[in-house]
């Protein structure tokens, strides 16, 4: 063990510090977020780096959007432009668009902005959420540089669950609601989900960008609020064969706030977006003793608005934009699972995708056609060996993109410990996104496909204590590159083009801790996970400009969550801590506040009371959220709340 | 098990003992007459606008000057500098207000704020300065010495260029932007009685005006954001109003702008792609530029009126720090140094 770890930390810091002597791991400030609600495990046997968030207490999921649950629990660096605006995630250092949201099969990142917006995914209508990191994603998904995060609903025919309702109280005239209806007999299932999120969210924050004197000031105009609902059919024909339908609409409107530096302008401005999407899978799952096969069809459909207008003192019109999106995606899918020997997985599967934008921001109605397939071999060599192979080739109006393979291998060394090595390597593609091409003026439609070879290796480690104690340790040191980055540039005109400019590096760490254990009377679990990123553009361009060596914009060097749950009988109590440090918001070394954001730490605390009362199961939590009223922000300039709270109830009957 | 409870009390007590101190104090530079402070606008609705100040005799520059002594951002895209009384005057463009600092710490004064869209300033005498404005069809007038809004004047248009000539003062309708009027004319105000007296036709969109030894007034015009029609350049008599030259760019693609003048008011200058220079008593435009553009994405003109020296900034990718190149008056590279991020208006305070 000793040995061993020595090895596997010297090569660690080898390639994480190689070139970067300035770098030092320092966990000088850490911080914890939220979560409380969710364990996060590790297939630990998986050839693949894949982790999921389980509910700790699923009745409790309810009260976050996915974003904030990301940037408690995981490693991915989440960027909130705050409380219910846009929130994008990305892993290891790579841009937004490099992370694929991917809803039972069929992805569902934004065809036009080519990332997706986790403000508008609320947790309460997933059973599993799912992280595949880097080169692992190829499993799911082309084009997830970064990684690729998985939104599972489970079959209506494993929960027995009828009736389970979820209301909270907040801050700001913050209010949620969220109810699950189900049946289920023998052949059919039904689950409703409902939910319902608003916010006048004028909460007081301290502006720290104006003259003479900064001061608190109330936010405004940053009002939200989102309905949805999701509707499972589930039909059961035989034990082997299954259909089901499912639908999740839902309908996103929020004003937008203007900048910090901007509160004293004359005029009045009105931002808003008010979006609607509606998205539809059948899929039909035939099983047998060695071969499982998925057939899939979706329709998604989104209508994006965003409007601005900006009127003088006089209430003329001075600026008004009124953007109008729509977009259609049809996509089919076959997927087939067969077990040909004990030891060996053959999977293989073709994916067609037709999407359609109509935009007043192109010049004409768009359309994409790809066709994406995989075969993989999933092998085990001896007792000690589990690998997968996977290759993946896409073929996009009429070309193909190079072949896409992954390979991933976890080796146990010794039969009785939880020891693990894993090891991945792969070669990934992803697309220019329509926007990227089509956009008038300035999209360019001879854009090439980012391309990104990724390597990783790993350490896994879980082992008791006294029976009464369980430590999951899990570490991985990755380095990628991705050449034709795309980034927008101005160009010869006034207006702005995408180029494939860039060549970036990216490598780092990632470090898990997660102990579970009982002290006399106490459960408690404790959940840490820090990343340490380091992420450059090393193109010719920015070596001449001499920015080679900057970490990009919005990427933390390092970020850290810590959750410590206690429980005694019915009563438990939550603390996360989330420390984000410091980012770049340009490309150039300086300590001024527009150009370098301050790291910040933020704590959130909750207790609360569980138990059954009649035939109702009940949970009552009390929470406070940025509990030492911390003044921060996570993008420049965007305010952030102090020091909030929020009550909640949930009945499951 | 406890030596673990120890390390994580240890870690999380380590966590507040190490939060960053954001509160820097500020800094006491001086900046002296003769140096030439350079506005960096910054990116839109990012607020990154910065300030620079370069030393000439020293060769020297200080970048985030107004941060370093304030302790806060100068705004979302400052526009334009004009001293007075050892002030600096300086627009912020989307923030809608204007900052007074000091010249000699670039410490903060006072403000003029609820401007809707603020872009130049032309002070016309104690009591009065006139702010120019891309969104208001009104022109706000202050007080320059209390700092107070005294009044307005109704263009009707969109305000840019701003030139003086005794009691006139020739205003540029710049922008088309969501306007019924059109952006091809210069307007005359009387300043002292703040009304327009006249208006002068010129081409689409007069971006920058000088005035030259002669007492004529240069107005360059872009010819349209669409380029609707070919850019042009226009030499009028302050006294009569009239057009005495009109002089046409030939590529209709162009965006030529940043028209200056150097010290004796004989020579212009202007950009488009590379700098180039055409005396006042040119009959043509000048074919061959002053200084290629080469690789540089060239954004704005300064000139020393004393030394007759250009500083011309490069914008670079718009993400990071541009530069400003420093030559002397024949075009020959004197130095050049790392000022923010889009370099814009420069201007020496003397």
């Amino acid at each position: 063990m000793n040995t061993s770890w020595k090895y596997y930390l010297t090569f660690v810091i080898t390639l994480i510090f190689l070139g970067d002597s300035n770098a030092q791991i320092i966990f000088d400030t850490l911080q914890l977020h939220e979560f409380e609600i969710i364990d996060f495990h590790f297939d630990k046997q998986s050839a693949t780096n894949t982790s999921t968030i389980d509910s700790l207490q699923q009745n409790e999921l309810g009260l976050v959007d996915i974003g904030e649950l990301l940037s408690s629990f995981s490693p991915v660096f989440v960027k909130s432009y705050g409380k219910g605006s846009m929130a994008t995630v990305s892993f290891r250092g790579t841009g937004a668009s490099h992370t694929k949201v991917v809803w039972e099969g069929f992805n569902i990142n934004s065809p036009m902005l080519g990332q997706t917006d986790f403000s508008t995914i609320p947790v309460s209508l997933f059973d599993k959420i799912e992280l595949q990191y880097g080169g692992s994603s190829l499993t799911e998904v082309s084009g997830a540089l970064g990684g690729s995060i998985n939104l599972k609903t489970k079959s209506g025919f494993i929960d027995d669950k009828v009736i389970s309702l979820t209301q909270s109280v907040g801050s700001f005239n913050t209010f949620l609601t969220a109810a699950t209806l189900s049946f289920v007999n023998k052949t059919v299932s039904s689950t409703t989900n409902f939910t319902r999120q608003s916010s006048l969210n004028d909460f007081s924050y301290y502006n720290n960008a104006i003259l003479p004197e900064s001061e608190y000031m109330q936010q405004t105009n940053a009002n939200f609020s989102n309905y949805g609902f999701t509707q499972q059919l589930d039909f059961k024909f035989n034990n082997n064969q299954q259909l089901t339908f499912i639908s999740w609409n839902q309908w996103n409107n929020r004003n937008i706030p203007t900048i910090m530096t901007n509160v004293e302008k004359a005029g009045s401005q009105d931002e808003y977006q008010n979006d609607f999407f509606s998205r539809n899978i059948i899929k039909w799952i035939l099983n047998t003793t060695k071969t499982s096969l998925n057939i899939r069809g979706s329709y998604f459909y989104e209508n994006l608005g965003y409007y601005l207008q900006t009127k003088d003192t006089l209430d003329n019109m001075i600026t008004q934009i009124d953007s109008k999106n729509k977009v259609r995606s049809f996509a089919a899918s076959a997927d087939i699972a067969t077990r040909i020997s004990e030891k060996a997985m053959l999977k293989a599967g073709s994916r067609f995708l037709n999407q359609e934008v109509e935009s007043n921001n192109y010049a004409e109605s768009k359309t994409r056609n790809l066709v994406s397939n995989y075969i993989s071999l999933s092998l085990l060599i001896g007792h000690k060996i589990n690998s997968e192979i996977l290759i993946r080739s896409d073929f996009v109006d009429g070309e193909f993109t190079p072949v896409m393979p992954m390979i991933g291998i976890n080796y146990q060394p010794i039969n009785t410990q939880d020891l693990f090595f894993r090891l991945n390597l792969s070669r990934n593609y992803n697309l220019p996104s329509l926007n990227d091409l089509y956009w008038y003026p300035g999209g360019n439609d001879s854009l090439l496909p980012e391309n990104s070879l990724e390597s990783e290796i790993g350490i896994d480690y879980s082992f008791s204590i006294k029976d009464n104690h369980q430590i999951t340790f899990r570490s991985t040191a990755y380095l990628s590159s991705v050449k034709n980055w795309i980034i927008w540039t101005p160009g010869d005109h006034r207006y702005w083009s995408p180029q494939n400019v860039a060549n970036v590096l990216s490598r780092g760490l990632e470090l898990s801790l997660k102990i579970i254990g009982k002290i006399s009377q106490v459960n408690y679990y404790i959940s840490t996970e820090y990343a340490y990123t380091r992420s450059t553009n090393n193109s010719q361009l920015a070596r001449e400009k001499g920015t080679s060596e900057i970490q990009l914009m919005y990427v933390p060097k390092n970020t850290f969550n810590t959750f410590l749950s206690l429980s005694l009988s019915d009563y438990y109590i939550n603390w996360g801590l989330h420390y984000t440090d410091s980012r770049n918001t340009s490309l150039n070394n300086s300590e001024n506040y527009s150009y370098n954001l301050p790291s910040y730490t933020l704590n959130d605390i909750s207790i609360g009371k569980k138990g059954i009362l009649k035939k109702f199961n009940y949970n009552f939590k009390f929470k406070v959220y940025n509990v030492f009223n911390v003044n921060y922000q996570a993008v420049l300039w965007r305010a952030m709340p102090r020091r909030n709270f929020e009550i909640s109830l949930n009945i499951n009957i | 098990m406890k030596t673990k409870y120890i390390i994580i009390i240890i870690l999380v007590s380590f966590l507040f003992s190490c939060t960053k101190n954001d509160d820097t104090s500020p800094s006491s530079e001086t900046y002296e007459k003769g140096s030439l402070f350079i506005v960096n606008e910054g990116n839109y609705s990012s607020a990154n606008s910065t300030l620079s100040n370069f030393n000439p005799s020293k060769d020297t520059v200080v970048n985030e000057i107004f941060y370093r002594a304030n302790n806060a951002p100068l705004g979302d895209v400052a526009q334009s500098i004009t001293f007075y009384n050892n002030m600096a005057f300086i627009t912020i463009n989307n923030s809608g207000h204007i900052y007074v600092t000091s010249c000699k710490d670039a410490s903060f004064i006072d403000k003029i704020e609820n401007l809707l869209s603020p872009r130049n300033i032309m002070i016309v005498n104690s009591r009065k300065a006139y702010v120019s404005d891309l969104y208001s069809t009104d022109m706000v007038v202050f007080n320059p010495e209390t700092f107070e809004k005294t009044g307005s004047i109704s263009i009707g248009k969109s305000t840019e260029a701003m030139v003086k000539s005794d009691t006139k003062v020739f205003v540029s309708n710049w922008s088309g932007y969501n306007q019924v009027a059109l952006n091809n004319t210069v307007m005359v105000i009387n300043s002292n009685t703040d009304m327009v007296v006249d208006s002068i036709l010129v081409g689409i969109e007069p971006e920058s005006m000088v005035l030259d030894k002669n007492n004529k007034l240069w107005v360059l015009c872009s010819g349209g954001f669409m380029n609707d029609e070919n850019p042009s350049l226009w030499k009028i008599s302050t006294e009569s109003h009239v057009v005495e030259q009109k002089y046409t760019f030939g590529d209709k693609q162009s965006n030529p702008d940043n028209l200056k003048i150097n010290g004796n008011g004989d020579i212009l200058y202007f950009l488009k792609d590379g700098l180039f220079s055409m005396s006042i008593e040119e009959t043509e435009l000048p074919t061959v530029p002053l200084i290629e553009s080469g690789s540089y994405n060239y954004y704005s003109i300064g000139i020393d009126k004393i030394s007759g020296d250009i500083y011309l900034s490069d914008a670079g990718n718009y993400n990071q720090n541009g530069y400003v190149f420093r030559y002397d008056k024949n075009g020959q590279v004197i130095s050049n140094f790392e000022a923010g991020i889009i370099p814009g208006t420069m201007k020496f305070y003397y």
